[in-house]
């Protein structure tokens, strides 16, 4: 069958009064690819009802090479309809870097909300090609926009924003666009950035969780001994919500420290008291495995190794495991046979 | 082994549920933890961080997620494998689907198996429609397995399975609707009349449109080998294939499987399925 | 107590998820996250609520539909449902009336204010 009367078949079909039908014969205009289907399916979309038939069109309108099916579904972001408006985010998405010339141009003449899905179906997407549109982005009045851009570029470690993203770190800042810039330096930002966000926001005790979850994450990502002291002090000064980024940065740290120097930092009583009573206590498995495994860099330590051992025959199996890990991960010679002896390796599957 | 936070795996648990559709429930953080140290081993990572970036957003072609997939799923296939699934088809699904059919005066029943592997799963379902409904004898049944893989497909027509493929079997349904033959078990002529076996391409469009009236679909062996954007085309053509009232069952484990939202999610005492209105 | 209370947030952005997760854990409420209207409604069926905080602009299924799902059954008639989303116009606050949501928040709201709203519907 030649192109064009399979394209008169179709656009037949297009007006079946089966929806099976529609759906199959928008599927086929997507595999056909000319741009006469664009118009049709445009066309069609206009008056469909049915969410599967739509669903049809936009997956045919990704598929269709050519700027046209991009340029007829920009217009969608003003569709009353959420569900033409998210489908019309997707097949853009889907489009990848074909989108960025268009997107540019809603970008600079549609209202806040256009702006903001034109944002969203950046996201995933490297930021090559679309610097001028997160320049403006990052610059908008529209705080949504402002935030959505954040997100995605930290999402796609765009580290050549870093500094922008820093310098919306302000006093006077919509605290949800303070917290997007933190969770985005912890993908682009770096040690520098630790700098920043201590000239820029109150000590880490007196910040919200909000604030203080992503600046953790920083911290996890970034940070080293010297941050260690303030992050420990925290695991006693705030509430159980925030245990789990306290101890993951703390980890975090620890690792760092015996990667590049060969000696993890020594932890004071105080803490190996407050992780010992984490442990014993009735608290979330994971936090006690993080715990666990945090003892582990203190292990030269008799009382602490001897605490571990312990850990081993605890009823939780995650503080188990994180005390096997510890232990291995220790350099006290003695245990490969306290481990052998409680016959670990058969009964804990999952450790090596 | 490099750490995994929470929020790390909750970040990789969304991620697995928007390309796999699958669910890992809290509890198997260590699970994931040990897999994903595996991929990360293999492709020279050492930060967590670097991984969980590479799987979101440096996967175009959804290869590695691939790879994860085979490290957190098994790909066994046994009798009355998914058992709580199962159970909501024979308790309620069938029985419901079965009434209104009756009340309608229809007497026609299609199931299909779609990637039906060695055929376990067609002749549990035989086992189970001849169970809860023995006057399917005078229906017009017809459980269509069908599968890529013309080796298995021969399989399927053999009906003849070993012990592994028994061992979940219920004892009384055994004795019922197996026989035993040397090591073997062999599927009883009138179970195994139900199953037709059918080659079949899930990725052919025009082989799948051919796909109809359907009263229940079972796809839950090969969808998690499928990229995200294959995997919503089947789907959306189940939806297409099944009858109003009917169901699909996509889930792996505590999954009950992405879809579109042309389905309904339906509570019934416990499970959650998807029905077609 | 509030410790006991579980709250649903629904969002596809995985930091305002997070956000608004933070705010209210530090309220002492407890929290569920999904992905969309889909994800959505799958964990509402599996984990007892009493909350749902719910976006709009969702892929796969957009937050409206989700509010009609969710009050098409019975046991969900009365569930408080307050949709967070960046649309301020008022026919998108009417839209979210109609479709069952008790109240509308436009993002990007302060964490005071959410807590405080949350608060006031869960004792209502």
């Amino acid at each position: 069958m030649s192109g064009a009367s399979q394209l008169t078949e179709y656009l037949a079909r297009l007006a079946s009064a089966d929806e099976a039908e529609r759906s199959y014969a928008a599927e086929d205009l997507g595999y056909l690819n000319t741009s006469e289907g664009t118009l049709a399916l445009l066309d069609r979309l206009r008056r469909e009802d049915s969410p599967v038939v739509r669903d049809a069109i936009l997956q045919a309108l990704s598929r269709i090479d050519g700027d046209e099916a991009i340029a007829g579904t920009i217009p969608l972001f003003e569709s009353e309809d959420p569900q033409l408006r998210n489908l019309a985010v997707s097949v853009l998405r889907l489009k990848g870097g074909r989108s960025i010339p268009f997107l540019k141009k809603a970008m600079l003449e549609g209202d806040h909300d256009t702006r903001k899905l034109a944002l969203d179906a950046l996201s995933g997407m490297p930021a090559m090609g679309a610097e001028e549109i997160y320049a403006a982005a990052l610059a908008d009045e529209d705080p949504n926009v402002r935030i959505t851009a954040v997100e995605n570029l930290g999402k796609v470690r765009a580290l050549e924003f870093r500094e922008e993203i820093e310098g919306l770190l302000k006093d006077d800042a919509h605290p949800m666009l303070t917290a997007a810039c933190l969770e985005a330096l912890a993908e682009i930002g770096d040690k520098h950035s630790l700098v920043v966000i201590a000239q820029r926001l109150p000590q880490l005790a007196d910040l919200p969780d909000f604030f203080l979850n992503p600046c953790l994450k920083v911290i996890a990502a970034f940070g080293s001994a010297g941050e260690f002291p303030e992050v420990a002090a925290l695991l006693a000064k705030r509430a159980q919500a925030v245990w789990p980024a306290i101890l993951n940065a703390l980890l975090a740290i620890q690792q760092r420290c015996l990667g590049e120097d060969a000696a993890s930092l020594e932890m004071d009583e105080p803490l190996l008291a407050d992780l010992r009573n984490l442990i014993e206590t009735h608290n979330p498995a994971p936090c006690r495995y993080q715990a666990a495994r945090l003892l582990g860099f203190a292990a030269e330590r008799d009382e602490i190794a001897a605490f571990l051992v312990g850990c081993l025959t605890h009823p939780e199996r995650l503080v188990r495991l994180g005390a096997a890990e510890a232990l291995q991960s220790s350099a006290r010679p003695k245990l490969d046979s306290v481990l052998g002896d409680l016959e670990l390796k058969k009964h804990e599957g999952d450790i090596r | 082994m490099a750490d995994l936070s929470i929020e790390q795996f909750q970040k990789l648990n969304q991620q697995i549920y928007l390309k796999l559709g699958l669910h890992f429930d809290e509890k198997k953080i260590y699970f994931m933890k040990s897999r994903v140290a595996k991929r990360m081993a293999a492709l020279g990572l050492t930060e967590t961080q670097d991984y969980i970036f590479r799987l979101s957003y440096a996967d175009p072609q959804g290869a590695e997620m691939q790879e994860l997939a085979n490290l957190i799923t098994t790909n066994e296939t046994y009798m009355f494998r998914e058992y709580e699934q199962l159970q909501a088809f024979a308790n309620y699904c069938l029985p419901e689907v079965l009434s209104a059919k009756q009340a309608r005066g229809e007497k026609v029943l299609r199931i299909w198996s779609a990637g039906c592997s060695s055929g376990e799963e067609p002749y549990t379902l035989a086992m189970i429609v001849q169970e809860v409904f023995p006057q399917v004898q005078n229906w017009d049944c017809e459980i269509v397995a069908t599968d890529i893989d013309e080796n298995m497909l021969k399989r399927v027509a053999a009906a003849r399975y070993g012990e592994r493929s028994v061992h979940d079997v219920p004892e009384e349904i055994r004795g019922k609707y197996l026989t035993r033959s040397g090591l073997e078990y062999v599927v009883r002529p009138r179970t195994a009349a139900l199953v037709k076996p059918m080659h079949l391409n899930l990725h052919d469009r025009m082989a799948m449109r051919l796909m109809r009236a359907f009263d229940f679909i079972f796809c839950r062996n090969v969808l998690i080998y499928f990229d995200d954007l294959s995997r919503k085309a089947v789907v959306d053509q189940f939806y297409n294939s099944l009858n109003r009232g009917g169901f699909v069952f996509l889930g792996h484990s505590e999954s009950v499987g992405r879809v579109t939202p042309a389905f309904r999610l339906k509570r019934l005492e416990g499970h959650l399925v998807y029905v077609k209105d | 107590m509030e410790q006991s209370r579980t709250i649903l947030i629904v969002d596809d952005s995985e930091f305002v998820r997070n956000y608004h997760s933070y705010v209210l854990e530090q309220a002492q409420f407890k929290v569920i996250t999904a992905v969309d209207g889909s994800d959505g409604l799958e964990k509402l069926y599996s984990n007892p609520c009493d909350l749902v905080l719910t976006d709009i602009n969702m892929s796969n299924m957009d937050g409206y539909e989700f509010i009609r799902r969710v009050r098409a059954d019975l046991q969900y008639r009365s569930l408080p449902i307050i949709i967070v989303s960046t649309e301020s116009e008022s026919q998108d606050k009417v839209k979210g009336f109609e479709a069952g949501a008790n109240l509308y928040l436009v993002k990007p709201c302060r964490p005071e204010l959410v807590v405080e709203n949350v608060r006031l519907l869960l004792a209502a």
